[in-house]
């Protein structure tokens, strides 16, 4: 029941693309939305997308594309793991519904390379533009967020807060925070390891006997915040807490450094899409500078194509790429060093 | 009473072979040879049981045979292996001369294809339904009832028992012999050519038992109907009964009239279960045309009548019943058709209709039953030395 | 009386041949059908999953050291819900049926209130009362005890701690055992009672010598259930469980599922068929304890229901009934509501900023809507048409007797040894797709709830078949009623009050249920359990709050209705609690 959805966190990653808005003025602007590809996705006239992201990122964006193209997109909405169990058994029986898919861990479709288009300039040609680091075969990183601290401002005046990894272990914080349970997802484990190829097993231990308690859910972790029932939540995503924030709730975020974790959210095509054009269509202008200033209109995102946020982003921040590929045998090291399991 | 004959439906399947009018043989439950096992369980160590022994069994039209025994003596067993609630392991029944069960051919036909008639121990009826809907659950099954002939079978079967207007209310409402007399309505209303009572009386107080019992009595004297009745009571099974079968162990012992099987049981066991009655274990000696030598520990007795099956050496009870037992003053002197002995009394009770003596003679004991006024001219007391005289021909020698 | 009472030639009236084919054809197939449903997906889980066979994957899965502390854990919780519930569950179900505690028929509907919250709402409504720093109740309490100089740590009051967590699977639990309780005491013959009463026994003494040993099919079938279903919760443990860091199996189990991919599908489905043996195991375990020596049952002798007089303990257990009432239901509801008002959770409550912006935000939206009215169909769907097959198959199951009775048996809790989501992953799996090409429709979801539901409701159904006596069913038969005439006018209805029961729990448990419809439901077809999802990941608990309030006022229009409309007309004492 728990996920972790990245809408974007900061960050500062120097790229250094020639493309800004000024490279769409110009005449990128005019390969942006092929009219071939237009034609015939309007001809599909609709297309639906599986995601481990918020609604509340995912609807607007619909909007904004149903008006511009009278497409009509659909969501499926779910944590990761049992998105992929629905995709997989959709895949499996030759019944695929999904025409893209949205998660943030490179896995899905590292595993499964079968199940997905291969992403060429052809196909969206927005990929020509977009910085070559965050692009593999067939997928591409959208965004990024830096893992973060959530905390409640009442309780834990601001200047007060913890502001990087080491703090936790400090005696003060004993019995009062939440820890997100990093076994529930990919981005929470690639933090546990990152932070332990920094401070060490010994870090880790410091904070095992710190007596916090354990959510599995980022969402409850910054509502049980704000409420006041814990100092803070670590670690988290801010999306968790926009929605609080947004309320007027005594809940800010600390991008936590020492290391700054970054998460990645990826889109792919899938290969056996029932409505593939209006896929790419979606996809292409969500890569346009239209689709990223959208994107940044609805909260505070880090589109990797905006590393200096010229276009209302986030700027991309400077930070430690998460390891999708941690050992089995290691997650579960890790997992018993902090004390989350047995 | 309905005097119109309903018309019968036919169905597609299963027509019933038989004529509806009997071809009147006066056999209306014809059992033979069956057999009844429940399978144990070796692997725990429970043996096979045979529930039901090879027994025979006839009820004529008009006939009331009640089942007496103890429980577990198959008598249950029995009467719901002639209703088809219990599948026979061999045998054959019929009733009303449709084979109802053959283990040669195979038949078996469902106790719902049996027309029959049951009270149930529990009465079983059913709670969810009012007591018309109980009553008319029978008719519904029969061809030639429409919703007024129900209506109107119901209420004079309700009428004739004496339940009238209880007809809109629930089981639950009604006392325990109301729910018994619907249960009995129940039974009746489908005109059913047997009806099978199972022990239907055990679970109203002593009261009501005997005002039902009264009543059943009553209802067969102008019905004659022909039925089986299970019980465990020998006095309930006395006022019932046509015929009695006494059961032990899955084998009807006796078959007879309830005066025979009182005054000539052919066992202790049969004797025993009837009424009470003296005994002192003895051994034949000699017998000769039915007359028999017997030694026991107050003596040497003859006794006639005894079965052909007796022979020299066999061992058996000598036995009376406490109301054939004489008592007089110490001192007089036996005649030829009667045993005297000296006794002690031990003690004398009041019950009623009759007092009972217990008597110690020749170290064994003894009951004597006297109506009461039998002692406005002999009153003695306890400790008081007395004579007890067995008439010889109440003396009987019964087997084990 | 006349002569008429018997027709002088009783055998003119013929009895119409009885037609018993079509029935037996017709429990024939419902039975192959349920084998398919049930089967046919859990074989293509367990042929994908485990074949070829791989010795490794199962030591694997079997050895895990989490595996170990997480069973453990599991059995201290499923121990002490049991030994806690079931007689307080029966202690209830006796002070309302047979005693002069309850007053009026509403009393019956209380213990069962709770049902109408799916755990995740209980869960979560419990942690806004209890939550050591920022919780309704226990805030005040604990400032309160501060106040007057005691220095407590608000930790060692935590909900989330092993104490908090059997307090809330007892609360949960309570009532499912109260409802199997108080049908069978409904139906019990108070002149057992009666006659204890009458041999000088006292009032508790009655309770456990008589009353009690009288209805041990259902207590049995309580325990059965309680541990069955505790093994099973997962809301509670992932709330307040995880949060101590007490590791539960569902957890685990959910764990592999859902928070790695690829999902560890094939561990899941080796814990699957270990747990399926488990439960069978305990399910033939507690046939043997219950049949050992016998129950009573619903005689046809009418059954007036004399209830005891408790005297001075009349008030007192009706304070405890309340009480219990109080913590189940009302205060955790209360604090939904609450919630569901504010716009974030908090535990100052500021009047000026509670509005109904959550419920608002519901009804507006068309897919809200439709998910409240699919899940609403598919409660009232999926409920009946289990309890009938259960109650069918109860019924045949008790008619074939001996190892065909066991076999049927077993098979119907099969399904509880699956998880949901696994199981929900084989129904797609097996007819999603050709030749069925049911994915996105409700009649996927309706089989898959159909399954996954039949063992609560089949234990309910075979507790209460239990209780009907041999007797009623023979006299049917006797006075020439069809099997299927004997089915629907004598043991359906003698067995309703049980099978409402089941109905209830049903109907709630499926109006929550979130793991099938993660993988069945969508856009096209969604259900409550799909918006309970996305919130718990990415809402508010103001909005889940909001989610659960709107599935307690369903589910108790629901439930009342068909309580009160469906309730038995005869004297016998069912009506919720009879009628549960």
């Amino acid at each position: 029941m728990s996920h972790f959805n990245p809408l974007l966190a900061a960050g500062a990653v120097a790229l250094t693309l020639a493309f800004t808005g000024s490279a769409s003025a110009q005449g990128i602007g005019h390969i942006e939305q092929p009219d071939a590809l237009i034609k015939a996705a309007q001809k599909e006239g609709k297309f639906m997308i599986y995601t481990s992201a918020d609604e509340s990122q995912t609807k607007p964006l619909f909007a904004a594309f149903e008006k511009k193209f009278g497409i009509k997109g659909d969501f499926v909405r779910f944590p990761t793991g049992p998105l992929m169990q629905r995709f997989a058994s959709e895949a499996d029986g030759r019944n695929v519904q999904a025409d893209l898919l949205s998660v943030s861990s490179p896995i899905p479709y590292e595993d499964k390379p079968e199940w997905f288009a291969d992403l060429t300039p052809q196909a969206v040609p927005n990929l020509a533009k977009w910085p070559a680091q965050w692009v593999a075969k067939n997928h591409f990183t959208w965004t990024t967020e830096i893992v973060s601290l959530a905390y409640n401002t009442d309780l834990v005046p601001k200047g007060t807060q913890p502001t990087k990894w080491t703090d936790l272990t400090d005696p003060k914080w004993k019995g009062k925070f939440l820890l997100t349970d990093p076994q529930v997802a990919d981005n929470y484990l690639g933090w546990l390891d990152a932070v332990e190829k920094v401070n060490g097993m010994d870090f880790l231990k410091k904070i095992s006997v710190q007596d916090y308690k354990v959510t599995q859910s980022g969402a409850s972790g910054a509502q049980m915040v704000a409420a006041g029932a814990h100092l803070f939540n670590a670690p988290t995503f801010p999306s968790f807490s926009n929605v609080l924030i947004a309320k007027q709730a005594p809940i800010a975020v600390q991008y936590m450094s020492g290391p700054s974790v970054l998460s990645p959210r990826d889109y792919g095509i899938v290969k056996a899409a029932p409505q593939p054009n209006a896929a790419r269509l979606f996809l292409n202008w969500l890569m346009s500078d239209e689709g990223t200033k959208a994107t940044c209109a609805i909260a505070a995102y880090s589109v990797t194509s905006d590393p200096e946020g010229k276009l209302g982003c986030i700027p991309v921040r400077d930070g430690m790429a998460m390891d999708f590929k941690v050992p089995e045998a290691r997650k579960q090291a890790l997992a018993k060093a902090i004390g989350v399991a047995k | 009473m309905k005097s119109e004959q309903p018309v019968r439906k036919s169905y597609g399947e299963k027509q019933v072979t038989e004529s509806p009018i009997r071809v009147s043989s006066g056999i209306t439950v014809d059992v033979q040879r069956l057999h009844k096992v429940y399978r144990g369980n070796a692997r725990k160590g429970h043996p096979d049981v045979l529930a039901v022994d090879d027994v025979d069994l006839t009820v004529r039209e008009g006939e009331l045979v009640v089942l007496l025994g103890p429980s577990g003596c198959g008598k249950t067993t029995l009467l719901r292996c002639i209703a088809g609630l219990e599948r026979p392991a061999s045998g054959e029944i019929k009733i009303n001369d449709r084979v109802v069960y053959s283990s040669k051919n195979g038949t078996y036909v469902p106790p719902e294809d049996r027309r029959i008639g049951m009270m149930f121990q529990s009465y079983a009826l059913w709670p969810h339904m009012t007591v018309f809907q109980n009553v008319a659950y029978p008719l519904a099954s029969l061809t030639g009832y429409d919703k007024e002939s129900t209506a109107a079978r119901v209420q004079e079967v309700l009428t004739n028992l004496g339940v009238a207007g209880l007809d809109h209310r629930y089981p639950g409402e009604l006392s325990g012999g109301q729910q018994q007399r619907v249960a009995l309505a129940r039974a009746l209303v489908g005109s059913p050519s047997v009806l099978l009572f199972d022990e239907p009386l055990s679970n109203v107080d002593a009261k009501v038992r005997r005002r039902l019992r009264a009543q059943l009595r009553d209802l067969k004297k102008q019905t004659s109907f022909a039925g089986v009745y299970v019980t465990h009571d020998q006095e309930e099974a006395m006022e019932l009964a046509d015929t009695l079968a006494v059961m032990e162990n899955g084998k009807i012992r006796q078959l007879a009239p309830s005066r025979e099987v009182y005054t000539r049981p052919v066992s202790i066991y049969v004797a025993d279960f009837v009424g009470e009655i003296n005994r002192w274990k003895g051994r034949v000696e000699s017998v000769a045309n039915g007359t028999a030598e017997i030694s026991t520990e107050l003596g040497r007795f003859t006794v006639t009548d005894v079965p052909g099956t007796v022979s020299r050496d066999s061992t058996g009870w000598l036995a009376i019943r406490p109301e054939r037992v004489g008592l007089t003053p110490a001192g007089g002197v036996a005649d030829d058709k009667t045993h005297r002995f000296r006794g002690k009394l031990r003690d004398a009770i009041f019950f009623g209709a009759r007092f009972e003596y217990r008597i110690v003679m020749a170290g064994t004991e003894i009951t004597a039953w006297l109506p009461d006024g039998a002692q406005y001219n002999f009153q003695p007391l306890a400790g008081d030395e007395i004579d007890v005289i067995l008439p010889k021909d109440s003396v009987r020698w019964l087997a084990e | 009386m006349a002569g008429g009472v018997v027709a002088a030639t009783p055998s003119l009236v013929e009895r119409r041949p009885v037609r018993r084919v079509p029935i037996l054809i017709a429990a024939g197939l419902l039975l192959l059908a349920v084998l398919f449903i049930v089967f046919y997906p859990i074989g293509i889980i367990v042929v994908r999953a485990i074949f070829p066979f791989d010795a490794q994957l199962w030591v694997t899965t079997l050895t895990a050291p989490a595996l170990g502390v997480a069973v453990r854990n599991t059995m201290i919780i499923a121990a002490f819900t049991t030994t806690i519930s079931v007689p307080l569950g029966v202690f209830f179900a006796w002070l309302i049926e047979r005693t002069d505690a309850r007053w009026g028929a509403l009393s019956r509907l209380l213990p069962v209130i709770p049902l109408l919250l799916p755990p995740v709402a209980m869960a979560i409504g419990w942690l806004f009362l209890a939550d050591p720093r920022a919780g309704f109740l226990a805030r005040p309490i604990i400032d309160g005890i501060q106040a007057i100089g005691i220095d407590v740590d608000p930790s060692t009051l935590a909900i989330q701690s092993w104490k908090g967590l059997i307090f809330l699977y007892v609360l949960w639990a309570v009532p499912h055992v109260y409802v199997v309780a108080a049908a069978a005491f409904s139906g019990l013959d108070p002149s057992l009672e009666e006659a204890a009463r009458m041999c000088g026994k006292g009032r508790m003494r009655c309770f456990w010598g008589v009353s009690l040993p009288a209805i041990r099919h259902a207590v049995g079938a309580s325990v059965l259930l309680c541990v069955i279903s505790s093994i099973g919760l997962y809301s509670i443990a992932a709330l307040l469980g995880s949060a101590a860091r007490i590791d539960i199996l569902s957890v685990y189990i959910y764990r592999l599922l859902n928070f790695s991919y690829p999902p560890k599908t094939g561990q899941a489905v080796v814990l699957g068929l270990v747990l399926m043996v488990v439960i069978g195991s305990i399910w033939l375990l507690q046939r043997k304890i219950a049949s050992r020596t016998g129950h009573a049952t619903i005689g046809g002798q009418g059954l007036r229901p004399n209830l005891l007089a408790l005297g001075g303990w009349k008030w007192p257990a009706r304070i405890l009934i309340v009480l219990y009432v109080l913590l189940t239901s009302v205060l955790p509801l209360l604090a939904l509501f609450i919630v569901a008002l504010q716009p974030f959770w908090r535990p100052n409550i500021v009047f000026a900023n509670l509005s109904f912006d959550n419920f608002a935000e519901f009804a507006s939206s068309a897919s809200s809507r439709a998910a409240i009215s699919n899940s609403a169909m598919l409660a009232i769907g999926t409920s009946t048409v289990v309890v009938l097959v259960a109650g069918l198959m109860a019924i045949a199951a008790k008619q074939l007797g001996g190892t065909r009775e066991k076999f049927l048996g077993v098979i119907t809790k099969m399904p509880t040894a699956i998880p949901h989501i696994v199981f929900a992953v084989g129904v797609l799996v097996a007819f999603g797709f050709a030749p069925f090409y049911l994915s996105g429709g409700w009649f996927i979801l309706f089989l898959c709830y159909l399954a996954v539901y039949l063992p609560s409701a089949s234990i309910a159904a075979e507790s209460s078949v239990q209780q009907v006596g041999n007797q009623l069913v023979e006299a049917s038969r006797i006075f020439g009623a069809s099997p299927s005439r004997t089915f629907f006018r004598v043991q359906l209805p003698l067995i309703l009050p049980g099978l409402a029961a089941g109905w209830a729990s049903i109907f709630a448990l499926v109006l929550g249920e979130l793991n099938a419809a993660a993988i069945l439901s969508g856009p096209r077809n969604p259900v409550i359990g799909y918006l309970i999802i996305t919130l718990f990941d990415n809402g508010t608990y103001s909005q889940l709050a909001a989610i659960g309030s709107i599935i307690g006022v369903v589910s108790a229009i629901t439930v009342s209705a068909v309580l009160i409309f469906g309730r038995p007309k005869y004297g016998r004492s069912v009506a919720i609690g009879g009628g549960q």
